[in-house]
């Protein structure tokens, strides 16, 4: 993408036929990694850059399509065209080469593009800045320009193949072990992470299943991570129970249950966090105990949360429940009552008490 | 359970799903309970430059992710309240089957269980306006129709902050992106969203036949957790428009020239005159945004004076660099002041001696070619 001075006057010599006066792709010290994960079909891209905003420029993704990076002297419109040309069947590495035959400027992009059956490609331009290379596999293309050395590179690899875990967690690490390495050359800026997901019940996840920028930070990676983690105990803990119904409608329950594992491993990433918020906690707690899942795990985060905010009504309402669940009705009778003493004109919480008297579901 | 409301009539969304899930009939789910979100939010078409934007805040993480949702040559459209993201892409489609926006957000509500409880705003790429508040929105909630525009709210401190985004959208005198941001900082100090604020986000979408990205991302920039987003965004507005929005004008200018509408090429190019003078106004504080917008100047022979005041202020940021220091150099030169051109660039040639591209350049003012070789 574009950023700093030079890349601007790049951008506007190319503009005005001026081209000779300024050494070629200059500003863009970027490295990313394009992903596909063969199980949930999710595919993605993270990308970490000395740039302002790389967000908007360097990742563009589809479900059921592809993912794409285009970084280096970047042409953005590689994004919208590789995606259009993947849709209509065109494989990842036609694709590279299509767009590249095309532009007269290849000589300065780079570019990794991984479809929806994981075949995967990258080009570096040989007038890219150097250190600027990359490395694929089944699956993946990771690649970076003006970066301390080949070793950035090598470390996303290993990084990506050796977490376990959702794609977004794998994409993270690979940024995370990057940065680790060297990284760009000329430091930090912007990052983001795009991961789509077929769904036809939530069309939106085929955009944006995690979307997420971090525009001009001091810190983008670490930044980027927390805020993942904001939405890992919030909307994503929601969207996998939603795919675990899913699964579960249709047969698949080996994949039901990796979706409430991913919600279990949610619930572990936020307890052992010293920093995390009671409304998270709450939030997971509440998702597993309405679907009877990771009770111990839910216990424990309903408590710390408690002992955050002891006087929420309705974080208490999340302990009783819990309780209720793992069969202690007697305990969530306890605890329903201290949140009735708090809020005494709830008639929900006296619903609450009576059903766990009572003992229905 | 539900920090917000847990009582009926309108469970969350979640806790209708968890209900399905489990078949159970207890309360509302807390981590969705946040499905009925306060937000503002303001969707506009731009009838000369086709732009479809969107401009939204919450108190809730990330709003981009779930709100704003817009194609060029389709429309735009924002999704609130008890927020289903997926009217965003079903809007979308609708529009692009040649439905106008106040037809497709007829067909949206054809087949919601919930829309009582929702807020839309829908723009179309012919005029077209559509907002829709649910009688079952979270007071106060409300919106407005304008000309060109729809802006609308709940949970927020009252009226006025619909009205006071209506206001400043239609007064304030710039591009879309400028405008749209000025409604929601006219909106938050209109008070708001009564529970406060956590994120924003600006997406504007631009028709181009060779630079299909602005159809999908003219200006797309996103605060996803922060204690004053609008201010965040304003910060990241002022960065894009130095660092994109010139290049992008000079761009649509020489568009707009070629297909002989030379009114519309010179709006373009006066929309740089007017980042220029916002960021001189500011006393902008990044060396290398001010030198990206005086080089670009430079090289459109357009704004010298202000150029030469945008780099001279980067010069005294950044004394030692070289890159600047030619911008000075090249905007008194195409000013027609040799004597200063060469006395800047010997500066520059004295940091970095090395420099073959710097004796170029001084050799090209001292010939008194006017192109760069």
């Amino acid at each position: 993408m574009k950023g700093g001075a030079a890349m601007k006057r790049f951008a506007v010599a190319v503009l005005t036929a001026l081209a000779a006066a300024y050494p070629a792709a200059p500003a863009h010290a970027t490295f990313s990694i394009a992903a596909y994960d063969s199980v949930t079909q999710e595919l993605g891209v993270a990308v970490q850059s000395r740039a302002f905003s790389v967000g908007m420029a360097v990742p563009w993704a589809e479900a059921g399509v592809g993912a794409i990076a285009t970084q280096a002297s970047t042409n953005e419109s590689f994004g919208p065209q590789g995606l259009n040309l993947l849709r209509s069947g065109k494989g990842a590495p036609e694709v590279m080469r299509t767009l590249l035959d095309a532009d007269s400027g290849s000589a300065h992009r780079q570019l990794g593009v991984v479809d929806a059956k994981g075949r995967s490609a990258n080009f570096t331009g040989k007038l890219c800045s150097s250190w600027a290379g990359g490395v694929t596999g089944p699956g993946y293309a990771i690649q970076g320009n003006i970066l301390a050395g080949e070793a950035v590179v090598k470390g996303m690899e290993r990084a990506f193949l050796d977490t376990k875990g959702e794609l977004a967690e794998r994409l993270l690490a690979a940024l995370v072990a990057g940065q680790a390495a060297g990284g760009d050359k000329r430091g930090m800026e912007s990052a983001a992470i795009v991961v789509v997901r077929p769904s036809d019940s939530y069309p939106e996840y085929r955009h944006r299943y995690v979307d997420l920028r971090v525009e001009d930070h001091k810190d983008p990676i670490n930044e980027l991570i927390r805020v993942y983690r904001i939405l890992e105990g919030q909307r994503l803990a929601e969207a996998h129970m939603r795919y675990a119904e899913l699964y579960e409608k249709s047969g698949k329950k080996d994949l039901a249950q990796l979706e409430r594992e991913r919600v279990s491993e949610s619930l572990k990433h936020a307890l052992a966090r010293p920093d995390v918020d009671a409304s998270t906690l709450n939030g997971l707690a509440w998702i597993c105990a309405t679907n009877n899942v990771h009770l111990e795990e839910a216990l424990k985060a309903a408590e710390r949360a408690v002992t955050l905010e002891p006087k929420n009504a309705e974080i208490l309402d999340t302990l009783a429940e819990v309780h209720y669940r793992s069969g202690n009705p007697a305990k969530a009778i306890e605890v329903e009552s201290q949140a009735a003493a708090l809020s005494p004109n709830d008639q929900y919480l006296k619903d609450q008490i009576n059903r766990f008297k009572s003992g229905t579901k | 359970m539900a920090h917000v409301h847990h009582d009926p009539p309108f469970p969350s969304r979640g806790a209708a799903l968890a209900a399905l899930i489990c078949g159970l009939l207890a309360g509302a789910n807390p981590a969705l309970a946040s499905s009925d979100r306060g937000t503002f939010s303001i969707v506009a078409y731009d009838s000369v430059t086709q732009e479809l934007g969107v401009a939204v805040q919450s108190k809730y993480f990330s709003v981009g992710t779930d709100v704003p949702w817009a194609q060029a040559g389709m429309g735009a459209v924002a999704t609130q309240a008890r927020v289903d993201p997926s009217f965003g892409i079903k809007a979308l489609a609708l529009l692009s089957k040649g439905l106008s926006a106040p037809e497709a957000l007829r067909a949206l509500a054809a087949t919601d269980s919930a829309w009582d409880s929702r807020q839309l705003g829908i723009a179309d790429a012919h005029g077209g306006l559509a907002t829709w508040t649910g009688s079952k929105c979270l007071d106060w909630a409300g919106g407005e129709k304008g000309a060109d525009f729809v802006c609308q709210g709940n949970i927020l401190a009252g009226p006025a902050v619909v009205q006071g985004m209506a206001k400043a959208y239609r007064e304030t005198r710039s591009e879309m992106a400028e405008r749209l941001l000025a409604a929601l900082e006219a909106a938050q100090a209109a008070g708001g969203d009564k529970r406060g604020m956590q994120s924003a986000a600006l997406l504007v979408v631009r028709p181009s036949a060779d630079r299909p990205q602005f159809t999908q991302r003219y200006i797309d920039l996103r605060v996803e957790d922060h204690k004053t987003p609008i201010k965040e965004l304003r910060r990241l507005l002022e960065i894009q428009e130095g660092f994109h929005g010139a290049d992008n004008h000079f761009y649509y200018a020489e568009q707009y020239a070629a297909a002989g509408r030379a009114d519309l090429a010179a709006r373009e190019r006066e929309r740089v005159g007017e980042i220029l003078h916002r960021a001189l106004a500011r006393e902008e504080q990044d060396a290398s945004m001010l030198n990206g917008l005086a080089w670009a100047c430079a090289t459109h022979d357009l704004y010298l004076g202000d150029a030469i005041k945008a780099a001279e202020r980067a010069v005294s940021l950044e004394p030692k660099n070289v890159d600047i220091l030619d911008t000075l150099a090249e905007l008194y030169f195409r000013q027609g002041n040799t004597t200063k051109a060469v006395e800047v660039e010997s500066r520059a040639v004295s940091i970095d001696p090395k420099s073959q591209y710097l004796k170029d350049q001084i050799d090209r003012f001292r010939k008194g070619s006017g192109a760069r070789q």
